[in-house]
């Protein structure tokens, strides 16, 4: 069956004692199978909350219009029955902020056993337990722990941020998923766990899962695992399309911007954002900080258009 | 171990004041009782006469005539031994009085406290799996109105209802084990309704915290979240809440136990002040504070067991 | 934006009646509350007398419409004194620390370890019966429970950044408390107020019932209750119409403190965004 999963028409908005805000804007994109994705933009741009609508994870406040079609069926309308089988087997999460991801009772050993034992009921039995066990000290063994019997025994709170990161990392990949959602995987690590993390999540990509989805503002990342980017501003796709193109070449303003901000390209600062302004703008959401600005930027949306290499980009600029 | 031991001395040492407040509460109470104590003893029926020298003889026997302070340390020693003294009516030792009635009335408190957990943390934790929901806003307002409820009232209705109307069950005493039944719902009644509503609060607050979304991401269902999750996190402010009124209905069910006609701790303080029996006051108020004491300790180990932060940390440093 | 759910207009229209019965009770009731005949007493509802009369043949109605006005009121001033006191206390504990929170905070300590209802019992028990030794049972008894939150609320805003900012401009201790401190604390100290007066209506009620708050002529819900409690079988009403006003006054508190709380909660998710 094809494991593609087709993102359609996505809006999620907020909805707080009747005041809507919109945090993600007519998502349209197609994760194919064998490819690994970097949804990359700064915070608050809306890209994990791209990653938490498609496991059905939003809070009760969110508002999800749209379609995610995956083996043939709609994520978005599927029912909660349903999507609990979907998550952690078909789609699993590797979440951000790992100190909060676990819970601060519970061993971290057996939370990650957890996420086998939470979908069948064999595996409560004590040769599941224990072939989760060996599946846990393999993923930890290879997220470069040492001391495997210590870390399953310890809490959260005992371990530090790098630590707790490459454990959530183990957590997302413990139920062999088909697709893994990794958000901001190599936050908090230095530079040598971060190789270690994204050689781990890059063997992992290409062999053991159908496809993932990087969530990132780490751009160094994104080029040493990424197939193919989405460049996320303000809740809406700026720029998609193969990885390497894009970071050779970028062509719209905000990713060209994002590209001059790296240290290796000499640090130029993207002008400063008013995110207000920004969210009441009917036009692109760029538009206040871009260099390139034209007076209808303002007030309509540029369409996505498709160039020769198979990018696409919203930019009035290349329509 | 050690440590464990250590932790729970320290704790001891921070109570160690509220103990001694307690006691000074307890023996100021006596003092400033209306009655006077010597003519209590030398004219039980109010109508014997005495001269001024019996009773100066009598009040240095019951040492009343030395100062404030060094009859409250003369009553704390009596106290360390065990004596309490003898009530001024019975003439009976209220030591051996209070051994008598604390089983009955931790008898009571257990079971009502058993209700209490049961429905209570059960029902708080419907409320919040079903949030919003029919079921939370039923509930929600079986416990408002439960907590609304004075507890005389309730037990008049239950002895109306289930021993006089249906007589299914004996008005008052405890004679047979059943007769615990009605007290006890009557107690858990109003703390029933408190530890649902507290339950709830607390498992939705935990519920918006981000390890419960990574617990639902694995698969789990939200009952299973909450169940597996939220809840031992949230079972902390609960524990607080169940602590200290697992004390206040140890010893103070007085208005229950005595409608029942329960003869315990309670039932026995509230005679004892409607006929201003001095030291038997004084002894319960102190009992109140010892079992404060007591259950504040235990409340602090069953968190060393709920939550391992302070097992690692706070005891092993 | 919803300001206020069905229950909790319910509440404050339930909380309203009672609070006018008993402002102009005395005056609207249809025989005098204190009025006996015994040639009519325990008798049955009727045209003449609304929900029957007692044992000593006063009219239930009437006293049943003023029998809230002392215990409401009592209750109110009580848990207002509480809050004063408490609020001080907990201030004081918890700007200043060190020696004076310790004091302070034990003698909390002992004051909620001490079962509330037993503490009031013997308190008034031992300064005879009255209105005077109730307030001050009940001011001991929930005086500890203000002063916890407002020692705790007062240890989290001082480690907010703008105490500092006042201090650096030279604002004296008691400026900072009374005039940013304590306005920050207004809405816990309502919520907490309001279920504390609901629960004081309760222990109000329960001296009266044990014979230890007001005394017997009156008409109130608790002495009532009391005075009925062995006619319940003849004239269920006797029992049941005064004890629902309580349950009813007691939980249209709790649910309009609820309400409250939730205005407020909602308040402060809008003011942080």
């Amino acid at each position: 069956m094809n494991q593609d999963m087709e993102i359609k028409g996505l809006n999620v908005s907020f909805v707080d004692h009747g005041r809507e805000t919109k945090v993600v804007t007519d998502v349209d994109a197609t994760f194919s199978e064998g490819s690994i994705t970097g949804l990359i933009g700064e915070s608050g741009s809306g890209k994990s909350v791209l990653g938490m609508a498609i496991l059905g994870l939003l809070p009760g406040s969110a508002k999800v219009k749209g379609t995610c079609l995956y083996q043939g069926r709609d994520l978005f309308s599927l029912p909660e029955k349903e999507m609990k089988k979907v998550r952690g087997t078909e789609i699993a999460l590797i979440p951000q902020n790992p100190t909060e991801s676990l819970n601060p009772i519970r061993t971290v050993g057996r939370q990650l056993v957890e996420c086998v034992t939470a979908h069948e009921k064999s595996a409560k039995s004590r040769a599941g337990i224990r072939r989760a066990g060996i599946r846990r000290d393999e993923l930890l063994g290879r997220f470069g722990f040492q001391d495997v019997g210590r870390i399953n025994g310890s809490y959260s709170f005992e371990l530090s941020g790098g630590m707790n990161q490459r454990v959530v990392s183990a957590l997302g990949l413990m139920n062999c998923p088909k697709w893994v959602i990794a958000d901001e995987p190599t936050k908090g690590l230095d530079s040598i766990l971060r190789r270690q993390v994204y050689e781990v999540l890059k063997d992992i990509g290409r062999s053991e899962v159908r496809g993932m989805l990087v969530i990132t503002h780490d751009i160094t990342l994104a080029k040493a695992l990424c197939d193919r980017l989405m460049v996320l501003y303000g809740g809406c796709v700026m720029e998609k399309g193969n990885a390497q193109a894009i970071l050779e070449a970028p062509m719209h303003p905000y990713t060209r911007g994002l590209m001059d901000s790296l240290p290796e390209k000499g640090m130029r600062p993207i002008r400063r954002a008013d995110r207000d302004k920004e969210r009441c703008l009917a036009g692109c959401r760029f538009y206040p900080r871009c260099p390139w600005g034209e007076a209808r930027c303002g007030t309509e949306m540029p369409p996505e258009t498709t160039l020769l290499d198979g990018r696409t980009v919203r930019c009035f600029h290349y329509a | 171990m050690w440590m464990l031991i250590q932790y729970i001395l320290k704790k001891m040492a921070l109570l160690a004041p509220v103990l001694v407040g307690t006691s000074v509460i307890a023996f100021a109470l006596g003092v400033m009782s209306p009655g006077d104590p010597v003519d209590q003893v030398l004219n039980p029926n109010g109508n014997e006469s005495y001269t001024q020298e019996e009773y100066d003889r009598m009040s240095a026997r019951m040492g009343l005539d030395k100062p404030l302070h060094v009859q409250y340390i003369n009553w704390v020693g009596n106290l360390l031994q065990g004596d309490l003294g003898r009530s001024f009516f019975t003439n009976k030792s209220i030591v051996d009085q209070m051994a008598r009635r604390i089983p009955i009335s931790a008898r009571l408190a257990g079971l009502s406290m058993v209700f209490t957990v049961v429905l209570g943390v059960e029902g708080g934790v419907i409320m919040a799996v079903w949030k919003d929901r029919f079921l939370d806003h039923l509930l929600g307002a079986c416990a408002v109105t439960a907590l609304s409820v004075p507890g005389f009232w309730t037990a008049i209705m239950l002895i109306w209802l289930f021993a006089e109307k249906w007589k299914l069950l004996p008005t008052s005493g405890i004679a047979s084990g059943i007769g615990y039944l009605l007290p006890a719902v009557t107690l858990a009644l109003p703390s029933t309704g408190v530890c649902a509503r507290l339950t709830r609060t607390a498992i939705l607050d935990e519920i918006g915290r981000q390890y419960v979304t990574v617990a639902a991401s694995k698969g789990l269902s939200r009952r299973q979240t909450v169940v597996c999750h939220a809840f031992g996190n949230a079972l902390i402010p609960v524990v607080t809440y169940l602590g200290t009124h697992m004390a206040g209905i140890l010893g103070g069910a007085s208005i229950v136990e005595t409608i029942f006609a329960v003869p315990g701790i309670g039932s026995y303080a509230i005679s004892a002040v409607q006929s201003k029996d001095y030291y038997v006051v004084q002894a319960y108020v102190l009992f109140s504070g010892m079992v404060y004491v007591a259950v504040t300790i235990l409340v602090d180990l069953l968190y060393m067991a709920v939550n391992p932060r302070i097992r690692r940390g706070e005891a092993g440093q | 934006m919803k300001l206020m759910t069905v229950k909790v207009k319910v509440a404050l229209v339930i909380l309203g009646g009672i609070l006018l019965a008993s402002a102009i009770g005395p005056l609207a009731t249809p025989w005098d509350p204190l009025a006996a005949d015994l040639s009519r007493a325990l008798e049955g509802p009727s045209r003449e007398h609304l929900l029957g009369t007692d044992n000593i043949g006063r009219d239930l109605f009437s006293r049943v419409l003023c029998g809230g006005r002392q215990s409401i009121l009592l209750a109110v001033t009580a848990t207002a004194l509480s809050l004063a006191s408490g609020f001080v206390l907990g201030l004081l504990a918890g700007y200043f620390q060190r020696a004076v929170d310790v004091v302070i905070t034990t003698a909390s300590n002992i004051f909620q370890g001490l079962p509330g209802m037993t503490l009031m019992i013997a308190v008034a028990g031992l300064l005879g019966q009255g209105v005077k030794s109730m307030l001050i049972a009940i001011v001991l008894n929930s005086w500890a429970g203000f002063s916890r939150i407002v020692r705790g609320e007062v240890l989290k805003l001082k480690q907010e950044s703008f105490v500092d900012g006042l201090k650096t401009v030279g604002a004296g201790d008691f400026r900072v408390l009374f005039l940013h401190i304590a306005p920050n604390l207004l809405g816990t100290l309502c919520v907490v107020f309001a279920t504390r007066v609901a629960q004081n209506v309760i222990s109000v009620a329960s001296m009266s019932f044990l014979g230890l708050g007001l005394k017997p002529p009156t008409p109130d819900w608790g002495v009532m209750i009391n005075d009925a409690r062995q006619y319940f079988r003849q004239r269920p009403l006797l029992v049941l119409a005064p004890g629902l006003c309580i349950v009813l006054l007691s939980l249209s508190i709790n649910v309009a403190a609820d309400g409250l709380r939730d205005w407020l909660d909602m308040g402060r998710e809008e003011g942080e965004r």
